[in-house]
């Protein structure tokens, strides 16, 4: 199966914000969310010595995505396809992940804006525009849109030191293969939040270490949406109404 | 039931509508296709139209493309074919869609009804605009003198007015505040070692070769100047090792391999001590030295002082670390860059000095037209274009404002600080008119609360603004400026070591009643009577420049937009020359001594703070462009404010925590606006930090007013370079005031005998 | 339906259609034009017909000059009201939003475009300009959801950082009157086609 996947170098990494830009001007996500985003860490101490690094991140695609499983919208029976033109049917909710890229991703045209996955995902990697008359959940994309012009996403085009490196961890040849396989390459996770994220960090050990302390998740949000069925169902019914009102 | 209520319109309610033709009023036209359904965009800025144009979201230029979909700009990217940034911008450049687009943007111009600074205006014609401001140049030319009119300017497009200033006769004709209180010091010194601008607008240094790499204050990757920082970051990934030397533990410090936390203000003394010690070591490029250096022995005996071992408790670094880092330094030499800094008005005293140390020390490496130096531009040809402005430089007053203080002021035009004190005091002459174009002076120029008395003694200003910042609230007349987005502008040719021409086009057409600098100008010219820009637009000398490099507007735009060239950075010891008097690199400048100014840099310390005090200096964000970019809700977003740094020692002793809010005072006890602070101990304790450009005091900047805590209205003590007149901006001190307290903060690291403490003038007021 | 239709036909045809073109002149920057007694004249009698009162209207034209200019272009204190339906509709707080690009779809379904002024599509004068062109050519459809689905959707904000402004008395009443106007149009055209 394949898995696209991001390494971001944080030797090259500035901290220049150019991604989180691109990502706003390419998907016109309206401050003050974001589907992409820069945290200025330190400069603090580490066991490794003094430490001002960033956290670039985004949705990380996770292998086990808990965002998922919390989606109140029946399942619907979909037929995937892959580049090389095999084909897999699976019944997804309004959110579910790609069986061929690995990616997951939102089905605009079922969400019911109810909030569930936003609250769900432990990096706080979606947003739902509350403003909007008929909000719908909002994540990165690994901008697959952009793959069928065979464009890189948006965020990895723009990096001005080229700090992102993105591609298919499936692919041995890739260079996101290669990082990853060299054991160098950490990913944030905890032992309480252990659910496979697909974008890896590698940088100097001090700056790893900061990052991690820093940014590492450990509450499991996904069981903080209770009853998520019905609840999540209701708030959007909800807001419809007092839309209405 | 409803129905009858539905508008009682009497019968001479109709006739009165009626009478007034109202039909004839249309704005519309049949025009579009009838369709039910519009055809499905596809998504993002996928499908856009891609027109090149150039950058100016900050200075740096980058070549971009402009995606352009219904007529409306969607995204900017980098130029796919640029050989500097590629498909590449930085956080600004992807931003300027949020300039173009701002609501709060100048409109239309504008007249100032209310008092001056108040702000009140009224919409008036271009026709009026304009002649009211050819009219008041005209008057105060005649009432006062050609002097009396000044212009500060800032980028490219602000050249073309700077011609008028130039023809009227003014010697203040360009003062661009990018010299005075930025680049001037280090473009000065490099310019006399070197005989050409090896930083100013850009810095000559071949990172991505190099095999070590020095730093002085220089934070890349804060200052983002894209092709600059993968240049950088190219030089670390190829194994450069990497020596900074700064009181903050900056971005550029965090990939260090020695890092340098130097007490503020001794850079100098050992950058001398490390001279020294590469002589007295035999670490030097004895070879280039020789063939192409003139002075050594002079600069060898005026350093002999110097040791590792005096500069240590100057700079409060071990020796050991010192010795370490010229260690490296040498070993790599001479494929070592030796950054030549570009913001350099740090002290007043001693700026130029330093960045002639640096200069030094590029050429007792030989790091200079070698791989991994300091590099040689290639000149990139193009038409030239004479616009039969001002053919002569204009005549110098009796008492020049510019030379007659500081020799080499006149180089780059007249201080800022002279201009001002000028109009406040009319010494030596009254200066009555000023002209802004392109440049927030308030949020620019140290002290602002005398730039702002001396606005109050002018008879007239005026300003070309792009938003209703600070200075536009203080003007006569406000000009609405296309922004780059929305004009041509002069060939763009970039000299660094991926050569290119370019030029800078609208991508969409200008937003409401803006117009181009060059028209602006061109109107402007006509109705003082003044014979210029014999040009109708932009495009005619456009084609000329480009006839020049053997190509045509179209032609250059099938191209993409942009013609790449063949660098030529590097010169072998055989077809080495400098462009100096001497042909030679000037280890000692004899200018300089004519004038009576060391020749050879010499460690004058700048004063230690006040007891109670720490040193405040400032640096940048990678998103943001000085004042500039703060309105910017995509930029303000990512950074909206501007914490103080202190020192986390400093704070444990003072009892302030990290996120806890402060007001600053200054040694003349002006406050600032509530500020966050953030404790660290990347900084040294002796110093506080912060970004510069925030804290705007327009209220008409919707996003950026209050928003942070403006660095510039703390400087209200500064000192010039004596060289060419540059202000300083570190020579300030804040202690904190928390919830109506002040605090005292202690003294960490007492300065040595050596340096003075600072002690403030005694004719002074006191502050507010 | 057909009694009543003839007369708002009628009345969409014509005299609707002007004080829509009065109220596009209203908020167009102050010339002779929209300056004159027979202008002021005509927005009383407009304001009279919709329950509106309302003093003598006449002010000279530097005072409105200033007072739109601060109102609608530049304030120093940024107490404005952006007439441009973008500000209000759109999600990313800039002029050319998703707020322009709905109105010249409306614009584009109507067959017509409007001539290059110096403001974007959305400004509010354009905006009202186009329903005066609706409501000529009777095309009630295309009328009624260009109100409900468009202007009305930000006309109501606009009018309320407005009031909030307490801004020249002018200016509250045109946009009292077109506030009222709009309401009531929309009104008229639900109930005709229900």
């Amino acid at each position: 199966m394949s898995q696209l996947a991001m390494v971001i170098d944080l030797n090259r990494c500035v901290g220049c914000h150019a991604c989180a830009i691109a990502c706003r001007a390419e998907w016109a996500v309206p401050v003050p969310y974001r589907r992409n985003w820069v945290k200025r860490l330190g400069p603090d101490a580490t066991p490794k010595g003094l430490s001002f690094t960033f956290y670039p991140g985004l949705c990380n695609h996770c292998d086990d995505p808990k965002c998922t499983t919390v989606c109140p919208v029946d399942p619907e029976e979909r037929v995937f396809k892959s580049k090389s033109g095999k084909t897999k049917k699976l019944a997804i909710r309004a959110t579910y992940k790609d069986p061929f890229t690995g990616v997951v991703l939102v089905d605009k045209e079922r969400c019911i804006g109810c909030g569930n996955c936003v609250e769900a995902c432990p990096y706080g990697a979606r947003y739902l525009n509350e403003e909007l008359d008929d909000p719908k959940a909002d994540k990165c994309t690994f901008c697959v849109e952009r793959m069928a012009y065979n464009l890189e996403p948006a965020c990895v085009r723009t990096c001005i030191s080229g700090a992102r490196i993105f591609g298919d961890l499936s692919d041995s040849s890739s260079a996101v293969y290669k990082i990853v396989n060299s054991g160098k390459a950490i990913r944030l996770q905890s032992k309480e939040v252990a659910i496979g994220p697909n974008v890896y960090y590698i940088g100097k050990d001090k700056d790893i270490l900061l990052l991690k302390e820093k940014c590492t998740p450990h509450e499991r949000k996904w069981e903080n949406v209770k009853v998520p069925m019905r609840r999540g169902i209701l708030k959007a019914a909800i807001r419809k109404l007092a839309k209405a009102v | 039931m409803k129905r009858r209520n539905f508008l009682k319109l009497s019968a001479s309610a109709c006739a009165a509508l009626a009478a007034l033709e109202l039909k004839d009023k249309t704005i519309f036209k049949a025009a579009y296709a009838k369709t039910a359904a519009t055809s499905p965009q596809l998504p993002g800025s996928l499908g856009a139209k891609e027109i090149p144009s150039v950058c100016e979201m900050c200075f740096w230029r980058c070549p971009i493309v402009g995606k352009v979909k219904d007529k409306k700009l969607v995204k900017i990217e980098g130029n796919p074919k640029s050989p500097a940034n590629g498909p590449r911008v930085c956080a600004r450049g992807n931003s300027g869609v949020q300039l173009l687009y701002d609501p709060d943007r100048i409109k239309y111009p504008l007249k100032r009804t209310g008092e001056r600074g108040e702000g009140k205006w009224a919409r008036i014609s271009w026709d009026e605009a304009l002649d009211e401001v050819a009219h008041n140049l005209k008057e105060v030319k005649k009432k006062y003198g050609p002097h009396a009119l000044a212009y500060f300017d800032h980028g490219a497009s602000a050249e073309f007015m700077r011609d008028i200033f130039k023809t009227l006769g003014s010697e203040n004709y360009t003062n661009e505040p990018a010299f005075y209180q930025c680049v001037g010091p280090a473009a000065l010194a490099y310019l006399k070692t070197y005989g050409y601008i090896t930083t100013g607008t850009r810095q000559y240094v071949d990172m991505q070769n190099a095999k070590a790499m020095l730093l002085v204050g220089t934070h890349i990757g804060e200052n983002v100047h894209v092709s600059h920082v993968r240049e950088f970051i190219q030089g670390l990934q190829n194994g450069a090792k990497l020596v900074v030397v700064d009181p903050r533990f900056s971005a550029a410090a965090a990939k260090a391999d020695i890092y340098l936390p130097i007490r503020p203000g001794t850079d100098t003394a050992l950058l001398l001590a490390w001279m020294n010690f590469i002589i007295t070591e035999n670490l030097y490029d004895k070879d280039f030295v020789q063939k192409h250096c003139s002075g050594f022995d002079e600069l060898k005996k005026a350093v002999k002082k110097y040791t590792l071992q005096w500069a240590s408790p100057i700079c409060d670094l071990p020796v050991e670390d010192m010795k370490k880092a010229i260690l490296l330094l040498a070993k790599n030499s001479p494929h070592v860059s030796i950054h030549p800094g570009r913001h350099s008005t740090w002290y007043g005293r001693g700026d130029t000095s330093r960045h002639q140390a640096l200069a030094i020390l590029a050429a007792l490496f030989g790091a200079v037209g070698v791989k991994g130096g300091l590099y040689f531009p290639t000149p990139v040809k193009k038409g030239h274009v004479s616009f039969g402005c001002a053919e002569e430089e204009p005549e110098t007053p009796s008492k020049s404002i510019s030379e007659d203080y500081y020799p080499f002021a006149s180089t780059f035009g007249s201080p800022t600080s002279k201009i001002i004190e000028a109009t406040r005091t009319a010494n030596p002459y009254p200066i009555k008119l000023w002209g802004i174009n392109g440049v927030n002076i308030i949020q620019t120029i140290p002290n602002p609360y005398q730039t702002m008395e001396a606005i109050k003694n002018l008879d007239f200003i005026f300003c070309e603004e792009i938003l209703p910042t600070e200075t536009a609230i203080w003007s006569d007349i406000v000009l609405p400026g296309a922004t780059y987005l929305e004009r041509y502008d002069s060939v763009y040719t970039y000299d660094l070591l991926t050569p290119y021409l370019t030029v800078r086009q609208p991508v969409v057409e200008p937003m409401f009643e803006t117009k181009s600098s060059f028209w602006i100008a061109r109107e402007l010219a006509k109705r003082i009577g003044l014979k210029c820009f014999n040009y109708n637009n932009e495009i005619e000398f456009i084609e000329e420049e480009l006839k020049g490099a053997g190509l045509t507007l179209k032609g250059l735009n099938k191209k993409g937009g942009i013609v790449a060239y063949e660098p030529n950075p590097y010169r072998s010891s055989k077809d080495f020359k400098v462009a100096t008097e001497s042909g030679k690199v000037q280890l000692s400048i004899e200018d300089f001594a004519d004038e009576d100014l060391d020749p050879i840099p010499r460690f004058v310390p700048t004063p230690a703070p006040p007891k109670g005090y720490v040193r405040l200096v400032y640096g940048r964000s990678p998103v943001h462009t000085f004042s500039r970019t703060m309105n910017n809700k995509w930029l303000h977003n990512e950074v909206p404010e501007n914490p103080l740094w202190v020192n986390d020692e400093l704070a444990k002793q003072v009892g302030i925590k990290d996120g806890d809010e402060v007001v600053l005072e200054n040694q003349d006890g002006y406050r600032s606006w509530p500020i966050k602070v953030k404790v660290t101990p990347g900084i040294r304790p002796d110093t506080a930090y912060m970004v510069h450009g925030f804290g705007s005091r327009s209220k008409a900047l919707s996003k950026a007013y209050k928003q942070g805590v403006s660095d510039q209205f703390m400087i209200t003590e500064y000192e010039d370079d004596p060289f060419m007149g540059a202000s300083s901006h570190r020579t300030n001190f804040i202690r904190l005031v928390k919830a109506g307290k002040v605090i005292n903060l202690p003294e960490l690291c007492p300065p040595p005998k050596e340096i003075p403490r600072f002690s403030a003038k005694k004719t002074k007021t006191g502050g507010k | 339906m057909g009694y009543y239709g003839a007369n708002l036909k009628n009345l969409l045809n014509k005299e609707l259609a002007y004080i829509c073109r009065l109220l596009a002149q209203g908020f167009t920057y102050p010339n002779g034009e929209n300056c004159s007694d027979s202008f002021f004249s005509a927005v009383e009698q407009v304001a009279r017909a919709l329950d509106i009162s309302c003093k003598k209207v006449s002010f000279p034209l530097s005072e409105l000059r200033e007072a739109y200019t601060l109102l609608f272009i530049n304030e120093p204190n940024g107490q404005w009201a952006p007439p441009f339906s973008s500000v209000y509709l759109g999600t990313q707080g800039m002029l050319m939003d998703t707020g322009r690009d709905e109105a010249i779809k409306f614009y584009k379904k109507a067959g017509l475009e409007p001539v290059k002024t110096e403001e974007p599509e959305d400004f509010l004068a354009t905006e009202l300009h186009f329903l005066a062109e609706l409501v000529d050519s009777g095309q009630r459809e295309l009328l009624s959801s260009f109100l409900s689905a468009h202007l009305l959707k930000w006309y109501p904000h606009f009018y309320a950082r407005l009031k909030a402004l307490e801004p020249h008395p002018y200016y509250l009443l045109l946009a009292e009157i077109t506030s009222k106007f709009l309401n009531t149009l929309n009104q008229e055209v639900i109930d005709e086609t229900t």
